[in-house]
Formats: C-alpha cells, structure tokens, sequence
C-alpha cells in the first residue's frame, strides 16, 4: 500500500463550487421554509388524562393520538395502580378545534380514562437555554481560534472555523430542506459534530504543520503541495477513521430506526450521520484547500510558487527532476513519502 | 522506558479496568435520564389572587419556569424536564433518589424578609396559644403581612429544612416570635454562599446599597433595645416561620449598627452534615431568586419514560452492530493491531460506563443524547489508534526498523492525539459551565470520553504495542509496510 496521491488543493475551485452552491441552498431553504422545530421548542397541546386502565402502554396512546391527527406525540404514563394517568404532548392544536378533540377523544376512548383535561404545555427547552448554548458555542470558537493559533498557526485556525460554519450550514440546511423535525437530541448532535470536525481539521493540520519544515524541498517546493501532501500521507488515517465513526451512527440509523422501528433515535442518528459525512468532506476539501489557498497569498509562497512555475518551464535540470503537484499545474505526478523522507534531506537546498 | 515499566503500567491499568468491571459486575447500573427510564413528575399550581394582573401571568409564569430551571441545575446534572402547560408548571426529574430534597427546593417560595424580634414566646408560656397554630403545615398557617405585627412559629430545631411541614413538629413544640414589621427583604440581598464560620456552618449575605443601609439601621435600633434589656433580636422569616433570629452582638453599637452591607445567618441542625446541607440550601434558595408567585405543589408521581425501553433496547442493539461492524473493519485492516485498537475501545467502554455510573450518584443521569455522544467517542477513540498505527506505517515504510518506528510513531501520534482531544475537551469545559439543561450533561459526557481517550492511548496502547513491538507478531509484514515503491517513481505518469 503507498501513499495516496489525490489533488486536494489543486481543484480547490471545484471544491468551492460545491460547497458554495450547497450553502446557498442550505440558505435560501432556511430562509424560506425555516425548520419544523419540535415542542420542545415552541410548546405544543398537552391532554392530561386521569384515572385511565391500568393495561394501557405509551404505545397505544401514541397510536390513537397519531391517527387522530396529532404530531410529535410524547406519552408518559404517570402513578400506579388505581390512581394511574397520563400525560401526552403533542404539536400545538387549538383547544376546543375538531383536531384537538378528536385527539382527546381517540386518547379517552383508547386509555378508558374518567377525566380528561387539555391545555397548551409550554417548551421545556426554552429560550434561554438556546440562547445560553449559543454563547457558549461563540466563546468556544474564540478559545479555539486562540488555541489552533498557538499550537499550530492563525491561519489554520481560521481554516478551522470556517470548516465548522460550513459544517454546520450545511447539516441545519439538509434538516431544512427534508423537512426533518428538530429536537433537543438534533441539536446535541450539531454540538457534537462541531467537536468531531474541528478534532478532524485539527489531526490534518497538525501534519501540515509537521511537515512545514520541508517547504522548498524538492516534490514540497510550494506551499499548496506541502498541504497536498500531508493531506495524502494523512488520507488512509481520515478515511479509517471516519469509516469507524460512520459505521455505529449508519448502524444507529439504519438498523436501530428503520428496521427496528425506533423513531425517536432518528433525530439524532440522522443528524450524527450528515454532520459527519460534511465533517470529513469539509476537513479535506475545505479546510484544508482554504488553508492552502490563503498561505499561497503570501508574498513569500507566491513567489516560490513563481518560482517553481518558472523551473518547470524550463523543463527543470536533472537533480531537480522531480514530481511536482502545484496549486495551478494541471501537471500531477506521485510523490511518496520515502523519497522526501529519504533523500530529499539529503538534497536539501533552500532557494 | 525499558520492557519493566511497560509491563508494569500495562498491568496497573488493567488492574484499574477490572475494578471498573467488577463494579458495573455487581448490579450498579447508570442512573438513565427521564427519557429512558422516567421519574417524578411534578405538577405545581400558580396560585392566582382574584386582581392578578391577566396580562402579565404569562411573563411570570416562564420566569418561573426559569427560577426552576435555575434552582434545579445548581443541585447538580439532573436533566431536568420543565415547562408550562397553562397554569400549572410540570417539572420532571429522572430517577426518585433525591425526590423529597429537590421538592423542598424547587417548592420552597422562599419569600425571605427580617423583622425585629419584640418578644420570644417559648412553649409553655400563657401567650403561647395565642398566634398561628405551628404543627399545621407550613402553608396552612395564617399568613403575616408585611406591614403587621405579629406571632410567628419558629423552624423546628431537628435540622429540618426551610418551608418543610416537619412531621415532628407537634412532638417537640417550637418557640413562636412575636415580631414586628418587616424591616428588610430578601430583594435586597445580592448574593448568598454558605461558608464554615466559628460557630459551625452560615450563610454570608451580600447585600446591595440600600440593603446596606437599611441592615444597618435595623441592627442599630436593635443594638438601642438590646441595651434596653429588650430581646434586641433580628428575626430571619422564610415563608412566614423564622428561621433564626439571631441577637446582635455586644460589638454592635447603639446608634452605629452592622455597616458594611454583608451579613451572616448561622443555621441549625444537630449535626455538622445537617448543618452543612441547611446553610447549602438556604444559600441557594437565597441566591436562585424567590418564585415570583407562590406555587401548590398539586400532584407529585413516578412518570414512564417518554421514549420506551424498545427504542433504549433497538439503540443498544443497533450500537452493538456498529461495534461489531468497526471491530471487523479494525481487524481487516491493522490485523494484530487491530486487536490492541479493539482492547483500547473495550476499556474505553468498561471505564466509562463505571464512571456515569459513578456519576449517577451525583445526580448526573444518561440520556439518549448522551448515548449518542458515547457512540461518536468510539470513533474518536478508534481514532488514536489509527493516528498511530498509520504512524508506524509511514516509519515502517521508511526503512526504519519496527521498534524504532514504534517509537518514533508515538512521539508524532501522541502530540496529534492531543491537541486533537484538547479542543475537544475545551468544547467541554465551556459547555459546561455556560450553557444550562441538557447540554451540560453532554458536555460531561464529552469532557469525560476525551480525557479517557488520552489516558487510554499512554497507559494502554503504548505499552502494549512498545511489547508486541518486540516479538514476532510484529513484523514489518503484520504493520503492513508498503509494497516496493518503484511505482512511484518521478516519470511513472508523465
């Protein structure tokens, strides 16, 4: 098995496109259809039933309740033995409306339940908490800003973060767009996409880093290649590891709420699942194409770039005869690992 | 490091594993959230005066929602469930440990004021029938407006809690005060933090400027009547039953007072524990704010979960699949080092699991979203792995000798590993101390899995492979060193 020799950097405008296009329709559907947010947002209708057969599941509550027409069911059985009731919340219907009552009717009818009372319930996520997560999501991004800048670079920090904005954009516009229902457990899993992403970014930038020492070397001559290769020496490890992080989500979503019929795991399998799919696309055809892309404004890269254009032009002299991956050189060849290792340290030269 | 210590660590930590084991062997299982397992379910009524403004019930009602929230996060990671449902305000709790603390809390009105103590009627006494009656609940009890004077009961001594109808009570009468108006409320205070003083436990009050003022007021007036031979004490009422009501000190002055706007209350209880519990509380209810309206606790029971042990069982299920699905993917690929990949998740798993459960203890309670976060963390722990073993791959490939490579590899993985892991685990931190509900107990739950990442990958990965390095299972065969690289050559493609 050699090393991998992929042009990231090189199709970096492709790359753009896509995500630029994915984006604007992540945002125009946010725009226009917004999200179908769940009542554990903005409150729904609650039936508080008493005095109901002590046989009845949350299974059948939930069944009656949802072909009378009601949406995002929560049944919670409540108390024990004569004294039992329940508590459904459902999406918000007008109390005293034909679909309110005929939900309150099909729940009496189904639970045998003595009394029966309807009121709007409020969200139990509220307000603050959201508001609350977001300030904490916006100082986490400062720390991280702050430390990518001092153990890597500023740059790759920046990389980074908008790799996560990107990430994020693109999850909430898939939900948007499908229509999915957004609960407290989707948005723990946004939460927990950002952490996987930037960890992701952080791993490809941190080999960058380490091979920064070789820039100007033959085959690493730019800084576009130097990404490009640490991007390729790093590829079999990002794609095992995103194999092994996709595969108990796939197992979550798949097998656990399709076949297994546990709904409720879909909110959050689903958003696990997209999340980390645009996670490892964006950490290798955004982050890091972006990092490459802005390091090359550089005077300092633009001329070795210059450079490197130049010597290839000339068809290179025979030491130099190596391969070469340029940002804007349509011109890819293998470079391995064993041969910058090797001997490119030993035909070390700065120009 | 020589062969010894890898040996050694290797069997500490495996040591540590099986403790772990054992403990979740013996029956402790997690305290699962209100989702997977249910709770107590409470329903609280606001009482409504006939002029409530109907208007602004509303405003109210979420504040309280709010004030709720508050009290119950501070008593720990409990994932709490809150919300409205027209005039009743339902809070559920996962699990039923700590039900009768957290009623006391969140039932508690705390309407805090001082009034000047005119006499102390102790049990007994012919004015004693007079007043309230104190072994009736406390929110049966005539209630004493702020302007008034009047006979309040006293909190019973046996370390019982603010607001709390003592079932003891009318087996041990407690004193009543006669008291005058309010002097001061509890608005004023601006923060309340329990502290360890000479005389055992109190709550040191901070208070704002014309808490201040009026503080020192009343204590010198107090010190006048002290000097009076009058009681010269300051009643501290919660919910209309003084809870102590303190004299002043002979270093307080008549006409100075206590200036400076702080202040202590010393609580009671027999023991230091009681007394410790009761300065937290009252600290708390003090500092969480008092309900903007009073609340009747209506209805009090256990709730079934509201997702269902099938959906808890199909997602264990299916999660083990995908265990199963990365274990062989682990195995195809790094073969023997697959294995030790596999050893490294396993002890992430048995680790982790003792220490939620652990945790449960404290109120911290698993949650589906939890799960979730689990289920991403076997990724990232496969991860440390891999970073390694790809590692010692790239070395391998370069003519290095297994052992060197090894060695070499760890160096270069570890860094990665962490700084991977630290923004992970600063994700963590903020989370947990700036958002509220259920994300903190997500970010635990990350904090956690990073942390034990790091652990595993120096006290369990590296050892072993640093030995497996020296054997035969490891050759440059079973690390899967490259084929011969002449493909790559520089003209191959042009």
């Amino acid at each position: 098995m050699r090393t991998p020799n992929f042009d990231f950097v090189g199709r970096a405008r492709l790359w753009a496109t896509i995500s630029g296009a994915v984006i604007l329709v992540s945002l125009g559907s946010l725009l226009i259809g917004g999200l179908d947010l769940s009542i554990d947002f903005v409150g729904g209708t609650a039936y508080r039933l008493e005095g109901i057969d002590p046989d009845t599941t949350s299974q059948e509550l939930q069944q009656a309740a949802e072909e009378a027409g009601a949406q995002d069911v929560i049944p919670q059985l409540q108390g024990e033995g004569d004294a039992r009731g329940a508590l459904v919340r459902t999406d918000a219907l007008e109390p005293g409306s034909p679909e309110a009552v005929a939900v309150e009717e099909a729940l009496v009818e189904v639970s045998g339940a003595d009394n029966s009372t309807i009121s709007f319930v409020g969200p139990t996520w509220g307000q603050r908490i959201t508001q609350q997560a977001l300030e904490a999501l916006l100082v986490f991004m400062v720390v991280v800003v702050i430390y990518i800048s001092f153990r890597l670079e500023f740059k790759m920090a920046v990389a980074a973060v908008i790799a996560l904005v990107h990430d994020l954009l693109i999850t909430i516009g898939v939900y948007s767009l499908v229509g999915f229902n957004v609960s407290p457990a989707t948005v723990i899993a946004l939460l927990t996409i950002l952490g996987y992403s930037l960890y992701d970014t952080v791993v490809v930038f941190d080999r960058v880093k380490e091979n920064g020492v070789q820039l100007g070397e033959p085959g690493r001559r730019t800084y576009a290649q130097l990404v490009n290769a640490s991007m390729n020496e790093v590829l079999y490890r990002s794609l095992n590891t995103s194999i092994t992080s996709v595969l108990p989500v796939a197992a979550l979503l798949f097998i656990g709420a399709q076949v297994l019929g546990a709904t409720t795991l879909q909110d959050l399998a689903l958003a696990l699942f997209i999340g980390m799919l645009v996670g490892v696309y964006s950490s290798l055809f955004v982050a890091a194409p972006f990092l490459a892309w802005w390091k090359m404004r550089e005077p300092e890269n633009r001329k070795a770039a210059e450079r490197e254009a130049e010597r290839l032009e000339r068809g290179g002299d025979e030491a130099d005869e190596v391969p070469a991956v340029t940002a804007s050189s349509e011109r890819r060849a293998p470079i391995t690992t064993e041969y910058v290792r090797g001997e490119g340290k030993r035909k070390k030269r700065r120009r | 490091m020589n062969k010894r210590s890898y040996v050694a660590t290797l069997t500490v930590t495996l040591l540590i594993v099986l403790l772990a084991g054992t403990y979740l062997g013996l029956g402790n299982r997690p305290n699962l959230g209100l989702d997977l397992q249910g709770g107590i379910s409470a329903i609280y009524t606001a009482e409504l005066q006939g002029d409530e403004p109907e208007e602004g019930i509303d405003d109210i009602l979420d504040q309280t929602v709010e004030v709720i929230r508050a009290r119950v996060d501070s008593l720990g990671v409990a994932e709490p469930d809150i919300s409205r449902a027209g005039n009743d305000i339902i809070v559920q709790l996962p699990g039923i440990s700590d039900a009768e603390r957290v009623q006391e809390i969140i039932g508690t009105t705390a309407q805090l004021a001082f009034r000047p103590v005119e006499a102390v009627i102790p049990p007994g006494d012919p004015d004693y029938e007079e007043g309230p009656d104190c072994a009736a609940p406390v929110d049966e009890r005539e209630e004493l407006a702020a302007g008034e004077s009047g006979i309040l009961c006293g909190s019973p001594t046996e370390g019982a809690s603010p607001g709390e109808a003592d079932e003891d009570a009318a087996a041990t009468p407690v004193e009543k005060y006669r008291v005058g108006p309010v002097a001061l409320t509890g608005e004023r205070i601006d923060n309340a933090f329990p502290t360890l003083g000479q005389g055992g436990f109190e709550v040191t009050l901070e208070l704002d400027n014309q808490g201040g003022q009026e503080w020192a007021e009343i204590t010198s007036e107090l010190a006048c009547e002290r000097d009076q031979g009058q009681p010269g004490m300051l009643a501290i009422v919660l919910d209309n039953v003084v809870e102590s009501a303190p004299g002043m000190n002979p270093g307080v002055a008549c006409g100075t007072g206590i200036t400076g706007g702080t202040a202590t209350i010393t609580t009671g209880g027999a023991t230091q524990e009681e007394q410790e519990a009761d300065a937290v509380d009252l600290a708390l209810i003090l500092r969480t704010g008092a309900l903007p309206i009073s609340l009747d606790a209506a209805t009090f029971d256990v709730v079934s979960p509201t997702l269902g042990t099938e959906s808890l069982q199909s997602g264990l299920l299916a999660g083990a699949i995908g265990l199963v699905l990365v274990g062989i993917w682990l195995l195809f690929f790094y073969r023997v080092l697959g294995l030790v990949a596999l050893g490294a998740l396993g002890i992430f798993g048995v680790v982790t699991l003792s220490l939620i459960t652990l945790l449960g203890n404290f109120g911290f309670a698993l949650t589906l979203a939890g799960i979730a976060g689990l289920i991403v963390s076997i990724g990232i722990t496969a991860d440390s792995s891999i970073i390694f073993f790809e590692r010692i791959r790239d070395e391998a490939n370069l003519g290095k000798t297994v052992r060197t490579s090894v060695k070499t590899a760890f160096a270069s993985a570890f860094r990665t590993n962490l700084a991977g892991n630290t923004v992970t685990l600063a994700a963590a931190v903020i989370l947990y101390f700036l958002a509220v509900g259920p994300v903190r107990g997500f970010a635990l739950m990350l904090g956690i899995a990073s942390i034990l990442d790091i652990m595993i990958m120096f006290f369990f990965t590296r050892p072993l492979v640093f030995l497996l390095s020296g054997t035969k299972v490891m050759n440059r065969k079973t690390v899967r060193a490259a084929e011969p690289a002449a493909v790559a050559t520089a003209g191959g493609r042009r």
